[in-house]
Formats: C-alpha cells, sequence, structure tokens
C-alpha cells in the first residue's frame, strides 16, 4: 500500500466529518434519527436504535452538566509537544439522557472543574483545532 | 458449558524486558516452550492455539504453530479486539469446553515499541469505530486519558481518595519486592507515589502498567485429562467476557457500572463460587483505578469502598484478601492480562514461596475494563 492509498483509507467516515464542518459553521448539530426522533453520539452509519439510514445532523441545546475531566500534563506525540497543560472533559447533555460527549475545557475555569458542574457549550479553541465544543462552567456551591 | 470444565496445566513467560531485541514470534516460541515445559506437554500434542494481539503487533498461530512444530491444530484464533488476555482465555474456553480441540495454548505476546501507536497508520487500526477525529482535537490520545476521566469520577464519587491510590502502588510495590520475576522492586512509599509526575490529573506515572517486551502462555485442556497431566490442575470453573453497546470508552453510558460489573455479576451466576471463596486474586492493573472497580465488581469489598479496602490492608500479604501478589503490571510490566492468570495459578500451586498465600484454593483472575471485560475463577477444588 503507498501512501496516497494508506491516506485514503484514514480519511474520516462522512458522519465524522459532517460533525465538523457544523462545529465550522459555527453550530453544534448532533447526529438525530427522523424515524426515532433520537439523537447519537458518536455518529454512526446507521441509527443505533432502528438500524434506519434516514439520519441528519440536527441543532441540539448546548447545556448539560460535567461527568468528568482531567488536566493532561504529559505530552503524547509530535503534535502535542509544548501543549501541555492542557483540559478537556466529557459533557452529559440535558437534551437526551445518557447523550455525552467529549469537549475542551478552559484553564482558566481549573476552580469550576467539579463532576456534576453545569454547563453551557461554546465554540471556540480547543488544543489542536480552531473551533470545537468547549464547555463554559457554573460555579458548584 | 457442555463438556468438563476446562483446567490449566501449564503456564510461561519469555524473557521479559524494557528492549529485549527480540520478535513477537520469537518471545512467542519462548513463552509456549515454558507453558508445555511447565506441564510436561509435547508441543505435537498442541492441538489449539489461540492469541490476542494489539493490532499492529500480530503474531498469527499457523506461524507459531509451524515454529514449535505442532502436527495438525484443529483450533485456531487470534483476536485483536476485546480484553487483552482474557479474550484468548474466552477463545480457549470456548474451544476446550466444545471439543473443538483438547490441548490448548493462549498465548499474549506485546512489544514495549510501537505497543502505543506511533504514527497515523497504526493509530487508524486502533480506530477500529473511526471516531478518533472527534477526540484528537481535544488532545485525546486513548489510554491513559480515558484512565484519567474514569478515576477522576471514581475519586469524586467517594470510592477513593488520592492517598488510597498512594497506599496501593505502595502494597503492589511491596508485593514486587518479594517477587524474584518482577523488573520494578525498589522500596516505594505511599510518599513516593505523590512525587512521581502526573500524567492527567488525577492519574500519575505510577497509576499506569510499565511498557514492556513480553510473551505470556497458558496451556488448557479438557478437565477430565488434567490429572493425568499436571500434579495440581487449576480448574476454570467459570469463565465470562462481556462487551457494551458502546465502543468508546469515555462514552459509556455509567463509568461506575460497566462491562466489568457484568462480566463479574455473569462469572458469579456461572459457578457455585461466592466472593467470600476467593483467597487470592489477580486484578487487571493497566492504571491502578481498575483494580479498586474490580474489588468493588466481583463483590470483594463493598461498592464505593474500593480506597478504603486497599488502605485497610486488605490486599497486602496476609490480608483477607491478597491482591496482585506478583506485584501486578505496574511492577512485573505490561503482560497485558496474563500476569493475573499465571500468578493465581503459581498461588493455587502453592509455588510462590515468600509471597505465598497459605492454604490458597480459589483465586480469580481479570481483565480490562469499559466497553470490555472478561475474568475467570481458577480452583484447584475438582469441579467436574
Amino acid at each position: 500500500m503507498d501512501d496516497g492509498q494508506r491516506s485514503a483509507m484514514l480519511s474520516m467516515a462522512r458522519h465524522v466529518e459532517e460533525f465538523w464542518q457544523h462545529v465550522d459553521d459555527g453550530e453544534l448539530r448532533l447526529q438525530w434519527c427522523r424515524s426515532c426522533d433520537r439523537f447519537q453520539h458518536h455518529p454512526r452509519p446507521v441509527c443505533r436504535t432502528c438500524l434506519g439510514d434516514d439520519l441528519t445532523f440536527r441543532p441540539i441545546a448546548a447545556e448539560g452538566a460535567l461527568y468528568s475531566w482531567t488536566v493532561a500534563t504529559a505530552e503524547f506525540g509530535s503534535e502535542l509537544v509544548g501543549k501541555a497543560p492542557y483540559a478537556f472533559g466529557i459533557v452529559e447533555l440535558d437534551a437526551q439522557p445518557g447523550l455525552k460527549m467529549v469537549v475542551g475545557l478552559d484553564l482558566a475555569d481549573a476552580d469550576r472543574f467539579r463532576v456534576g458542574a453545569r454547563t453551557t457549550l461554546e465554540i471556540g479553541p480547543v488544543v489542536l483545532r480552531d473551533k470545537a465544543l468547549v464547555a463554559r462552567l457554573e460555579a458548584v456551591e | 458449558m457442555t463438556g468438563p470444565v476446562p483446567a490449566i496445566v501449564g503456564v510461561g513467560y519469555s524473557e521479559v524486558g524494557r528492549a529485549t531485541g527480540r520478535t513477537l514470534l520469537e518471545l512467542s516460541a519462548q513463552a509456549s516452550r515454558a507453558a508445555l515445559a511447565d506441564a510436561g506437554v509435547d508441543a505435537r500434542r498442541v492441538d489449539g492455539i489461540v492469541a490476542h494481539c494489539f493490532p499492529h503487533q500480530m503474531v498469527a498461530p499457523s506461524v507459531l504453530g509451524s515454529t514449535i512444530g505442532v502436527d495438525e491444530l484443529s483450533f485456531m484464533s487470534c483476536s485483536v479486539d476485546g480484553p487483552a488476555f482474557s479474550m484468548a482465555v474466552s477463545h480457549a474456553v470456548a474451544a476446550v469446553t466444545s471439543g473443538a480441540c483438547t490441548t490448548c495454548l493462549v498465548l499474549r505476546p506485546v512489544l514495549r515499541a510501537g505497543a502505543a501507536a506511533s504514527n497515523r497508520a497504526e493509530a487508524a487500526q486502533f480506530d477500529m469505530a473511526g471516531t478518533m477525529p472527534l477526540l484528537t482535537p481535544y488532545g485525546y490520545v486513548g489510554g491513559p486519558h480515558w484512565a484519567a476521566l474514569y478515576m477522576r469520577r471514581y475519586i469524586e464519587l467517594g470510592c477513593a481518595t488520592e492517598a488510597d491510590f498512594a497506599q496501593f502502588a505502595a502494597v503492589q510495590r511491596a508485593h514486587a519486592r518479594r517477587n524474584p520475576d518482577a523488573l520494578l522492586t525498589d522500596p516505594l512509599s505511599p510518599e513516593d507515589y505523590l512525587a512521581a509526575r502526573m500524567i492527567a490529573d488525577p492519574l500519575r506515572l505510577l497509576d499506569c502498567d510499565y511498557p514492556v517486551d513480553a510473551a505470556s502462555a497458558l496451556l488448557v485442556v479438557a478437565g477430565d485429562r488434567a490429572e493425568d497431566i499436571a500434579e495440581i490442575p487449576v480448574y476454570m470453573a467459570a469463565t465470562s467476557f462481556a462487551a457494551l453497546g458502546e465502543s468508546e470508552f469515555p462514552l459509556v453510558p455509567d463509568m461506575q457500572d460497566h462491562a466489568m460489573h457484568r462480566a463479574a455479576r455473569r462469572l458469579w451466576q456461572s459457578c457455585d463460587f461466592r466472593p467470600d471463596d476467593i483467597d487470592v486474586a489477580g486484578l487487571y492493573d493497566g492504571f491502578s483505578f481498575i483494580t479498586l472497580q474490580w474489588l468493588e465488581a466481583l463483590g470483594i469489598c463493598e461498592e464505593g469502598a474500593g480506597g478504603k479496602f486497599v488502605s485497610s490492608g486488605a490486599t497486602d500479604l496476609g490480608g483477607s484478601c491478597p491482591v496482585n501478589t506478583d506485584g501486578g503490571a505496574a511492577n512485573v510490566g505490561r503482560r497485558h492480562g496474563a500476569n493475573y492468570y499465571i500468578e493465581v495459578v503459581r498461588q493455587l500451586r502453592g509455588e510462590c514461596g515468600p509471597r505465598q498465600v497459605r492454604g490458597a484454593r480459589t483465586g480469580v483472575a481479570t481483565n480490562a475494563v469499559g466497553v470490555f471485560a472478561g475474568c475467570s475463577l481458577l480452583t484447584t477444588e475438582p469441579v467436574n
């Protein structure tokens, strides 16, 4: 296999690429099944509830709660050299119980990093992408 | 199960080190030879070979069979997806129990160099769901990062403290210091743990296993033949496996109730043993929190009490349930699941010298966490 074939194999699936296209356009849209009226994330080639492919990307309310978080201090791989520390976490969205996504966290909010913290997702820069999802956290009492 | 409960009659390791200069095939042949010698079984009697490998570090069973001189195989498999060594164990148990083969080598070869993907092509082989492009922009690289996310939640939900993890590292090192095969044997205090480099808060360097070149092997036979082969056969009274309907570690529905907990429940459902029967445990420590979660999932300690249980001394030699008496993968190196099986077998045979758990008859060996997990109940009590 030559490099060209290899990189073709590594190209993103269309549904993964589409997620980022919406983010680049400034919108949080997740894959949604018209038949089941359900979101799924990560996006998949078929609906994991009905196995249908009547799937589209639909806006979703960007509110939720922080499920877990970390501050990465070690740098793995050349892309991350000089980038640590940086933070990311998992947010569970209010719009559909159990629907979770990995998102960036702002180290300026570090004193608010707590499991259960209320959050709103915004589109902003993260460690390796100019436009991605960043969780803005409310203080936990 | 349709046939007699299978038994482990041989265990063995290859040479092990940070850079052995050996190929995966050389290491696999060494480990196979060691397990066969331990069992006193000629390679020509082997009729099954199963291996679990990283996708870019595959050892083909047909090639290994040809290398060690098998006569003919009636079963083989090579898994690249699943809970490390226990995936191969599951295949061996299924094959031997069904009669597909009678005498099965179970392998887990791994090379330190390149065990973590070192380029995009290798990374893509690990990215079986094709979803890493949704994660890598956040600096997420896999293992240590999902481990940090599970561990953070585990701590914040009150199941363990940083001090409990420090104690866990010290206890494991104390075990390792009684094991001549351990690689890391310098004294280690809880303070040393706390001073170790942070990888991804709260995960420190000493929460991680120690990457090495190694191959490990079991020889598994149909249980009714075991007594003719081994002085003390170790019966696999139950083996269970579970994979969730979610393949991405950070996105499992519940980080406190995942594949491990399902595999543990199924283990107890499929045998007549109870958590109280466990004399010694080998609980996966690819990352330290995983061992603590297995203690809870198996019911060795109460739910939410993994940290307290370790800090109480219960997992020490002389405690109510000594855990990872070889020192765990943090100290013997990443055998990727096999060391738990091999150490528990050696304990149940009474071969462990200064680290022997006196009178140990029944133990448990476990692998993995999150999206998939597997475990086996091992005993010297005749169960057939």
